[in-house]
């Protein structure tokens, strides 16, 4: 019953308890939500999840607000929010989609910004943002991956933003961290995203769609073939931008026709990407000539 | 009661059959989705289709998938699309002359530019049928800069920067072959692999795209002084265009013009934005002095001579360079 513990300890936490006590009760609820979260991915009903997870975020914040600098809380709060982007809102509503991208990069920014030569470099340029990199180590991988993904997701959606846009090379300076110190992080997730952006961007304008295919081979063999998520960034850019439709297709029919028990730990994602692939095939006439 | 039913069951036929979409135009550009460009193209289509009872609208193929321009140019030509995004090399192949508008220090600043588009409207809309199309408007990629990893302070350090070029383009070609510069030629999506060998160590493009292609990563400088102002245009093919009736050929041109000079509009605005964003990541705008100033202004004129025969005629270049200049001497007369 993590709900019911988590609500009474905010209790507990609002009645006054001593400030000490209260931090410590937070830090331990930090444990149960860590696998509060493995019961959201395991989830195949996407509504139930989305209620879930948004009420659950809320409370994140709420605990947060008690213990600012708790990375364990900080970093659930990051990969929520962008969890809660990708799935929920970025189909459905951009605008709300930008803001929880945002929320979900500023709470892996202030994990990383625990680091001083991170802090600093921040603001700086890619080259000084780059050396800042090298402070870090593999453990830091979560927190990189998470903020480079919140970020990502909003650059993504909000491509009039031209500020914005300017910061990309920061967030592949993250990405090509977790490349190079753990690359089957996520399943693969930086192979996702080096396939995505490789294979969106037109040939004409420098877009190599042989490297991007190497990248997605790579992150479906990191995830044996079974974090769906995979097969849709593969259709969605790749396969269109090199114009392989029989590609296109099979790639999604393959996301239609794997059974969501295929990666139990991953039911929720993949029940997203089955959803993300029927909004791709119906809009197969957008990509491809007829 | 009868009667009612069958009337309002008429004016369901009627009506589904006057919705149905008659003309589809497709429609091809290397802009990606969600950005300005392809917003306000999205736009253009909601009006095309409010205006014509849903007759008219476009299919866009966004973000390049359909090629680059010289691919969507044989894909029209063919008939497999009817419209695209066109920019200076592609232009060049349907209408030569057109390209007077991307050569070298031929315009201070905006107002110029606008002054002349307007002023030899007729004679570029003409020059595009004989090229087999229709201009559907304009849609400037605006002033072109040189990014250089050296300082610049006179057209000779010109000489010592490994230069890119578009290859295949002959204005950008000749424009530094006048400055005495020998630029190298590379393929437009090798650049950037090409900055990060050190094959060239310099480009030229408008500040906006410098920072979609991410080019600007590879630069220490940008010079302030424009080198030139890249035309743009969405075309029709004239065939697809005439076989429209008359009513949507006025609804698709007359919403051309009012979109497509909202997305000049805002590319002028980004690029303006851009150039801030280009500071913010470190480079350093590097200004021309007013003394060495003329010598790129007889550099492009020599460049748009040895033009002449090979994309349009003595008289043209006289017309438009006098224009030019008439416009700016009563523009400073009525300072």
């Amino acid at each position: 019953m993590p709900r019911t513990t988590l609500t009474f300890l905010l209790v507990l936490g609002a009645l006054g308890t001593q400030g000490c006590i209260q931090t410590l009760a937070i830090r331990s609820v930090g444990g149960i939500l860590d696998n509060g979260f493995e019961v959201f991915n395991e989830e195949t009903d996407l509504p139930l999840a989305e209620n879930a997870l948004g009420s659950n975020l809320k409370l994140l914040e709420a605990l947060i607000k008690g213990d600012p600098d708790n990375r364990q809380l900080l970093m659930l709060a990051s990969q929520g929010y962008s969890a809660y982007a990708l799935a929920f809102a970025e189909d459905e509503d951009e605008e709300r989609a930008k803001l929880f991208y945002l929320r979900g990069r500023d709470y892996g920014l202030r994990v990383l910004s625990q680091n001083k030569a991170f802090r600093s470099a921040m603001n700086g340029d890619a080259a000084a943002f780059q050396q800042a990199l090298r402070s870090f180590s593999k453990s830091d991988v979560p927190a990189l991956f998470w903020t480079a993904f919140g970020w990502a997701g909003y650059i993504n959606l909000a491509r009039t933003d031209l500020e914005a846009f300017a910061q990309l090379p920061k967030v592949n300076a993250m990405m090509e961290f977790v490349l190079q110190h753990d690359p089957a992080y996520y399943y693969g997730g930086a192979h996702l995203y080096f396939g995505s952006i490789l294979g969106s961007t037109p040939t004409a304008l420098g877009g190599k769609p042989e490297q991007a295919k190497e990248h997605f081979e790579k992150a479906l063999a990191a995830n044996g073939g079974k974090f769906l998520m995979s097969y849709v960034y593969y259709a969605k850019t790749y396969a269109v931008q090199t114009q392989d439709r029989p590609l296109f297709e099979s790639l999604l029919k393959r996301v239609e026709d794997s059974s969501l028990d295929i990666l139990p730990e991953a039911r929720l994602p993949n029940a997203v990407a089955k959803k993300k692939a029927r909004l791709l095939s119906e809009r197969v006439h957008d990509f491809f000539l007829e | 009661m009868k009667t009612i039913c069958l009337t309002a069951l008429l004016a369901l036929i009627l009506l589904s059959h006057s919705t149905a979409q008659q003309y589809t135009i497709k429609f091809a550009t290397i802009a990606p989705e969600k950005t300005t460009w392809y917003n306000v193209m999205k736009e253009y289509d909601a009006a095309v289709r409010k205006e014509s009872g849903g007759r008219l609208g476009f299919q866009i193929y966004a973000g390049g998938v359909l090629g680059d321009e010289k691919a969507v140019l044989r894909k029209i030509r063919v008939g497999q699309l009817h419209a695209g995004g066109f920019t200076g090399v592609a232009m060049g192949e349907i209408a030569p002359r057109v390209r007077i508008l991307d050569t070298p220090f031929l315009f201070r600043n905006y107002d110029e530019v606008d002054h002349i588009y307007k002023q030899f409207e007729k004679d570029f809309e003409q020059a595009f049928q004989q090229g087999g199309f229709v201009l559907l408007g304009w849609a400037e990629v605006g002033f072109v800069h040189v990014f250089t990893n050296t300082p610049v302070n006179k057209p000779d350090d010109l000489k010592r920067i490994k230069l890119w070029t578009w290859e295949g383009d002959p204005v950008a070609e000749t424009a530094f072959r006048a400055l005495g510069i020998s630029p190298i030629p590379v393929a437009f999506p090798d650049v950037l692999t090409s900055l990060q060998t050190g094959l060239i160590d310099a480009f030229y493009t408008p500040p906006y795209a410098a920072i979609q292609l991410q080019w600007h990563t590879r630069a220490k400088y940008m010079i302030e002084t424009p080198i030139s102002d890249a035309a743009g245009a969405v075309l029709i093919a004239k065939s697809y265009f005439d076989k429209l009736p008359a009513d949507l050929q006025e609804i698709l041109l007359r919403n051309g013009r009012q979109y497509l000079s909202k997305i000049t509009r805002l590319a002028r605005e980004d690029n303006r934005k851009a150039i801030e964003q280009i500071q913010k990541a470190g480079l350093t705008i590097q200004k021309v002095d007013e003394k060495e100033l003329p010598l790129y202004i007889e550099a492009g004129k020599r460049a748009r001579r040895m033009l002449v025969g090979r994309l349009y005629t003595e008289e043209f270049l006289t017309s438009v360079e006098k224009a030019v200049e008439d416009f700016r001497k009563n523009s400073k007369a009525s300072q």
